[in-house]
């Protein structure tokens, strides 16, 4: 089946600036796509080519089996949700929402309906008459997201439409989003710069960074297995050691200094390459010394002084520096240790498979 | 209810505000009150009331037509400045062109360079273009400040007006025109009535320019000012009265205009 979008070789420049560098992506019919990185990755620029409101200064855009790489905006199959929202500041709800479907020339009464669906969908019907000065910021971005479904686009294009919201009210955000995603069966492409928000949300993570797409899987492999260094650090926290690979027949370890860590890399890799092994905090168990036991066969375990200790309420969060010098952070359950004194000598553990070896 | 203490700041700034508008507005009182004097010297206390200068002024044909003739000036220049002042406005805050920056900076110059160095450039200007000195040269040498007038009201509002908002009714399916008539213009309406209210009444007391590229026929302030030098003649309070009349009118209509917007 041909993908409903499909970007090829895009590239955006501002000036001399290249802001997206030779970026391919397809999205599937259905699919909740993110966009992620930090901001200056080019992740909304990305976006606002689909949408229209930039041309590529090469490539092509597909949609639906059309390219469109050069129509403005009023002839494209999708809608977005504006980071401002955007709504029409003299125009009441009812008027921002229909805007859409007269341009379409529906039938009054179809728009009429369509509208008010629309606004019990988003639960916003008992605001129709108001002007959006008139309501919080929540309330707006609902009415922004009714404003776009309402023309059941293609695709929905949303830049960043939580950022202005506070954090428990961007939660409630989230699921709601995601359910109307399923609800309508809508293909939404999502910019976000909030790792968490594109792992609760989305099918699949086009994780980007200066311009190009380092990673694109959905969401359990893209925190499980990273495929760079920047994917690893910027999904969630990690442990990053830096070592050169070593063999011993079959098996492969991470010599670092005068320590050898077992790995267990998931492509093949060669002897004497520099690299970086990330493992997850609360992969990572810390035990005082004497108790210390081993992880199995394929075990690691190294030892070091803690650093310090702290309780987070959810768990315990200790950083030992190991004797080759580098330093490791253990998020472990508020059952397991509890508070370690610095300096107290422990070793710490993780299961080989669980590291991830990551080339520069 | 509490009582509202009036101490010596308040008191002060009272006095101030008071001095401020007895200085811009007594003159004025003074020429409203002359305009009702019977006796044709002004002297003060005026003995009686009578509205025989507005008879005199009515039936003095040279002014009447002058009121015409500026009025006509005053619409048409307006009109000038609205067609082409705010699709510059629109040009400068939207799109990017070549020489941009430039066009920025001089827009104001009309507004900036004295009267008088505009209308001598233009009376040596015209006729090298074929234009003679006459009312549609008067007309075009209002409409050069009067453009300016209305690209830098409207172009401060279109720089505080979200561009994502044009955005996004191109997004939902509105063409380029569709979106100036139903998004944008609903949102510099007050700016352009205000710019038109402005430039209206700056056309009506315009002499400078006026003065160097006018032929036969004057204008009001022209005219006003040709008979003042005969002598402060009565008449001119009477017409002066009702021109201050007129631009309270339109002052209080474009503040009222202004506070719908704000609903």
């Amino acid at each position: 089946m041909a993908a409903l979008a499909e970007l090829k070789k895009i590239v955006k420049r501002f000036g001399d600036v290249e802001v997206v560098k030779s970026l391919d992506l397809s999205v599937e019919k259905g699919e909740f796509l993110t966009l992620l990185g930090p901001s200056g990755c080019g992740k909304t620029t990305t976006l606002r080519m689909i949408g229209g409101f930039e041309l590529p200064s090469s490539g092509e855009i597909w949609l639906g089996g059309r390219e469109v790489s050069e129509l403005p905006p009023y002839k494209r199959d999708v809608n977005t949700v504006f980071q401002s929202y955007a709504l029409f500041p003299h125009m009441t709800v009812k008027q921002n929402v229909a805007y859409g479907l007269e341009q379409k020339r529906l039938p009054k009464s179809e728009i009429e309906k369509k509208v008010n669906d629309v606004l019990a969908t988003v639960r916003m019907d008992a605001f129709a008459n108001r002007k959006p000065r008139e309501m919080s910021g929540g309330q707006q971005q609902r009415v922004a997201v009714a404003r776009a479904i309402v023309n059941s686009p293609s695709i929905l294009l949303l830049d960043e439409p939580l950022g202005a919201l506070d954090l428990k009210l961007r939660k409630e955000m989230q699921f709601e989003l995601k359910s109307l995603q399923r609800k309508l069966e809508m293909t939404f492409i999502y910019v976000t710069h909030d790792q968490e928000e594109a792992l609760t949300m989305s099918d699949r993570i086009a994780v980007m960074n200066a311009g190009r797409i380092e990673q694109i899987a959905d969401p359990v492999s893209i925190y499980n297995r990273p495929k760079t260094k920047f994917v690893a650090d910027f999904i969630g926290e990690t442990n990053l050691i830096s070592g050169v690979i070593a063999r011993d027949g079959a098996t492969h370890r991470l010599n670092v200094g005068d320590s050898r860590i077992p790995i267990e890399p998931h492509d093949p890799i060669d002897e004497g390459k520099n690299v970086w092994l990330s493992i997850r905090p609360e992969m990572v168990s810390v035990h005082k010394a004497d108790e210390s036991k081993l992880h199995g066969d394929s075990g690691v375990s190294l030892t070091g002084d803690v650093e310090g200790t702290v309780f987070v309420g959810s768990a315990w969060k200790t950083m030992v520096r190991l004797a080759s010098g580098a330093r490791i952070m253990a998020t472990e359950p508020p059952s397991s240790h509890g508070y370690l004194e610095p300096g107290t000598k422990v070793s710490v553990t993780w299961a080989a498979q669980n590291g991830v070896v990551l080339e520069e | 209810m509490k009582q509202r203490k009036i101490d010596l700041p308040t008191l002060l700034i009272g006095a101030m505000a008071a001095f401020v508008l007895a200085f811009i507005y007594l003159p004025m009182l003074v020429v409203v009150l002359y305009s009702f004097n019977p006796e044709s010297v002004n002297v003060f206390p005026m003995r009686g009331f009578s509205l025989r200068w507005y008879k005199i002024m009515a039936e003095n044909e040279t002014l009447i037509s002058a009121l015409k003739i500026s009025l006509s000036l005053a619409v048409g220049g307006t009109i000038i400045g609205l067609l082409l002042g705010v699709p510059g406005a629109l040009a400068l805050a939207r799109y990017d062109f070549p020489g941009k920056r430039i066009l920025e900076r001089i827009v104001l110059l009309p507004l900036t360079l004295p009267g008088i160095v505009t209308g001598v450039a233009m009376l040596s200007f015209f006729p090298l273009i074929g234009v003679p000195v006459s009312l549609y040269a008067v007309l075009i040498g209002h409409g050069t400040f009067l453009i300016a007038i209305t690209l830098t009201q409207v172009f401060a509002r279109l720089k505080r007006i979200d561009p994502s908002l044009e955005e996004a009714s191109a997004d939902l399916g509105a063409p380029p025109v569709t979106t100036f008539f139903r998004v944008v213009l609903p949102n510099i309406r007050t700016a352009i009535i205000g710019s038109a209210l402005l430039s209206f009444t700056l056309s009506l007391d315009e002499i400078p320019v006026t003065f160097f590229l006018i032929a036969g026929d004057n204008t009001l302030p022209i005219q006003i000012w040709a008979m003042m030098r005969r002598g402060i003649s009565p008449e001119v309070n009477a017409i002066s009265t009702l021109v201050f009349l007129g631009s309270i009118t339109l002052i209080l209509l474009s503040t009222a205009l202004g506070g719908r917007d704000k609903e």
